[in-house]
């Protein structure tokens, strides 16, 4: 029966005209890649200034376009050599162009190195392949070199905790000592597109404003229509409708930020294109110091499962405002102001973590960009977990909170 | 099966709305008749429980009905005054709807048989697939009345039924509760006399927050025995007579007008048989009508 009643409490949302336009219209705004107007301002500023002629955006577009098919198909061809083509590429440049020309400081052009076809074929001359594996190479000896310094650094800082007696610091420390020597995930290939993709808000930010426009009226849809009155008469109008009303929101909620993040995706992969799914997230600045070795493909996933938790927690909490609120304009104002803080935490670092919002969820970046963990009575715990139990808690609190404001009979 | 009402008491600020109302109902169609004002609505939505009495208490079948809760509001249908829809579903769909948070246990077929069953009683069923924004007032006021009547509902509590409907639904949804009233406790609010008349098994005359009477219509007729009288007088007479005794109809014949006076047997009046409506006229003699 509670099913039964979600399924409606879901058409009631979706049935309205408004919400459906505002749904295909955030979706469309969530696909397109607006960095690349900045982009695009940023290159005619530099051809001004260089005299050189500039071009139209839909040519950058689609130049911007070309350029990034050409790279993935030039990686892929290196990528996909197995370990013994590799090293048999390897060989033959070394024997070419000389034994230092991966690890010399300066490579100078040789003769026949920009000719095509190269060693790996028609698309790819040698000194783009060799220039390949050397950025690949330096690459991971920066994001090893890295590693290396937080171990370091953890040793010494655990040293000191050994010294003090600080149970915490020194568990910390081991765990770092732990994660970071894990060894990370040699680069093969070029990383295009997830930069843009993974570190843009545009999808979230789009995400929460169809929850609040499908959720802040959740619950004052009755008492607008007065139809509360009504429901306050039956069986199951009470706690199971409210029960079925933070579900539905909760559902639609994860849904919406899932679709805006498709959106997203499809926006960026249909603009600049996706590529180095397999690689790890150390390939991207933002993640450098990430202590877990995840591919970015797995980081893309955790963030949607972030953002859909962020969606259902914004939905249930907008619908627990809802239903305290007298009516559907109140409700809405005040959803547009609880959404503007929870934002506004998302985009500042609160002092108190905790105090973070559940927005904060909706760009996990944070949590993985280096071993971002509380001090839980002296047990190291990642808040990302910490984060999702606040709200969870947060949730349920405010959500029975809510009900019973709904329920109660009027004086 | 038994609704009693035991000195129940409402009050907004200094003002009684409810000022110690009891009675006690068994199985048929009771009239709550009165002004507006009266207090038939707060007492309607206290007995549905969705407000708070000050005082006093309804009981089901002897039980508190605030103890009972969810036992009681399955046993009850409700149409409440301004009864509100959802614009964007069918008629259909919402009857669907009230069957699921009626929490009504029917397979999906015995579930559109009912619905169909209650767009039939109403009048609907050729616009049941239409979205209940394109209603008018008495359309939508007819559904109100299926979602209450959906489950069937040991009480049927309805606020005011025939609001919005033209004469021809009136007569027909007088019949359709009076068919649909056997083994229920069916409570009609209204004001209109003529709704409850023929159709209610006690009327319960109710001003100022404060309960009359209660008898059954043939009863409350012949309390009136002997105070009910016609009399012929002149056109330019009529507004003296207002002024000195309880006109309840005023009736042209002829180059005269015939009076119907409730009351002391004026000299020259013929007596004649009191309906409800003298009744009605007589009992609230003094309500100004304004509305609550």
């Amino acid at each position: 029966m509670t099913g039964k009643l979600v399924l409606y409490e879901l058409k009631k949302s979706l049935k309205d005209r408004f919400v459906k336009v505002a749904a295909v219209a955030l979706l469309v705004i969530s696909a397109v890649p607006f960095w690349l107007l900045g982009d695009y301002a940023d290159a005619m500023r530099q051809n001004k200034a260089a005299g050189v002629q500039t071009i139209s955006l839909p040519a950058y577009v689609r130049n911007v376009r070309d350029a990034g098919k050409e790279r993935k198909e030039k990686s892929r061809v290196f990528t996909e050599l197995t370990a013994l083509e590799r090293e048999a590429f390897e060989k033959s440049m070394r024997e070419k162009y000389g034994e230092d020309v991966f690890t010399a400081e300066f490579l100078p052009p040789q003769e026949g190195m920009t000719e095509l076809p190269g060693v790996l074929g028609e698309k790819v001359s040698d000194l783009e392949a060799v220039f390949m594996v050397r950025d690949f190479m330096r690459e991971n000896r920066e994001i090893q070199g890295d590693a290396e310094s937080v171990i370091k650094s953890a040793k010494a800082l655990g040293r000191d905790a050994v010294r003090s007696e600080d149970d915490y610091a020194i568990r910390r420390n081991l765990r770092i000592i732990e994660l970071y020597s894990v060894k990370r995930k040699e680069a093969r290939g070029i990383v295009l597109g997830w930069d843009r993709f993974l570190f843009s808000r545009q999808s979230a930010v789009c995400a929460f404003l169809l929850i609040l426009l499908i959720s802040a009226g959740s619950f004052t849809r009755e008492k607008d229509e007065g139809i509360r009155e009504l429901l306050m008469t039956t069986r199951n109008g009470r706690g199971r409708t409210a029960f079925a009303k933070y579900a539905a929101c909760g559902i639609t909620g994860g849904a919406v930020a899932f679709l805006c993040w498709l959106a997203s995706l499809a926006g960026t992969g249909l603009t600049v294109g996706l590529c180095g799914h397999e690689e790890s997230v150390c390939r991207l600045a933002e993640l450098r110091y990430c202590p877990w070795t995840l591919p970015i493909g797995g980081y893309a996933l955790i963030m949607l499962l972030c953002q859909m938790l962020a969606g259902v927690f914004v939905a249930i909490l907008l619908a627990a405002l809802s239903a305290v609120m007298p009516g559907g304009a109140v409700s809405y104002a005040a959803g547009v102001l609880l959404l503007g803080v929870f934002l506004r935490l998302l985009y500042a670092l609160p002092r108190r973590e905790y105090l973070a919002g559940p927005a904060s969820l909706a760009d996990p970046r944070r949590f993985f960009a280096s071993y971002y963990v509380a001090d839980a009575f002296g047990y190291p715990v990642p808040w990302l977990h910490l984060q999702t139990l606040f709200m969870t808690a947060a949730c349920i609190l405010f959500a029975y909170l809510g009900s019973r404001a709904f329920v109660r009979r009027l004086r | 099966m038994e609704l009693a009402v035991e000195n129940l008491v409402k009050t907004y600020g200094s003002k009684h709305a409810l000022d110690g109302v009891s009675f006690s109902l068994k199985e048929g169609i009771y009239g709550l008749l009165g002004p507006n004002g009266a207090g038939k609505t707060t007492l309607a939505e206290i007995i549905a429980g969705i407000l708070r009495e000050t005082s006093g208490r309804v009981t089901w079948n002897g039980e508190d009905v605030r103890k009972l809760g969810k036992a009681y509001r399955e046993a009850l249908g409700f149409l409440p005054q301004a009864p509100g829809f959802y614009k964007n579903f069918r008629a259909d769909e919402f009857l669907r709807y009230v069957a699921a948070v009626k929490g009504l246990k029917l397979t999906g077929k015995e579930l559109d048989g009912k619905v169909e069953e209650m767009l039939d009683l109403v009048n609907l069923r050729e616009d049941g697939k239409r979205r209940i924004g394109e209603y008018s007032g008495g359309m939508r006021q007819r559904l109100g009345i299926a979602q209450a009547m959906i489950g069937d509902p040991e009480l049927l509590l309805l606020d005011e039924p025939t609001a919005g409907l033209d004469p021809r639904e009136r007569v027909r949804l007088r019949n359709v509760i009076s068919t649909v009233a056997l083994n229920k406790i069916v409570i009609w609010t209204t004001h209109v006399v003529s709704d409850v008349e023929y159709v209610a098994r006690e009327i319960l005359l109710l001003r100022s927050g404060r309960l009359l009477d209660a008898r059954t219509p043939k009863d409350l007729c012949e309390s009136l025995c002997g105070k009910v009288f016609t009399l012929e007088v002149r056109q330019d007479e009529v507004a003296s007579w207002q002024e000195k005794v309880l006109v309840g109809n005023v009736m042209r014949s002829g180059e005269n007008v015939i009076l119907r006076i409730l009351g002391e047997r004026p000299e020259g009046a013929r007596e004649a048989d009191p309906n409800l409506e003298d009744a009605y006229l007589y009992y609230f003699r003094d309500e100004s009508g304004e509305t609550k």
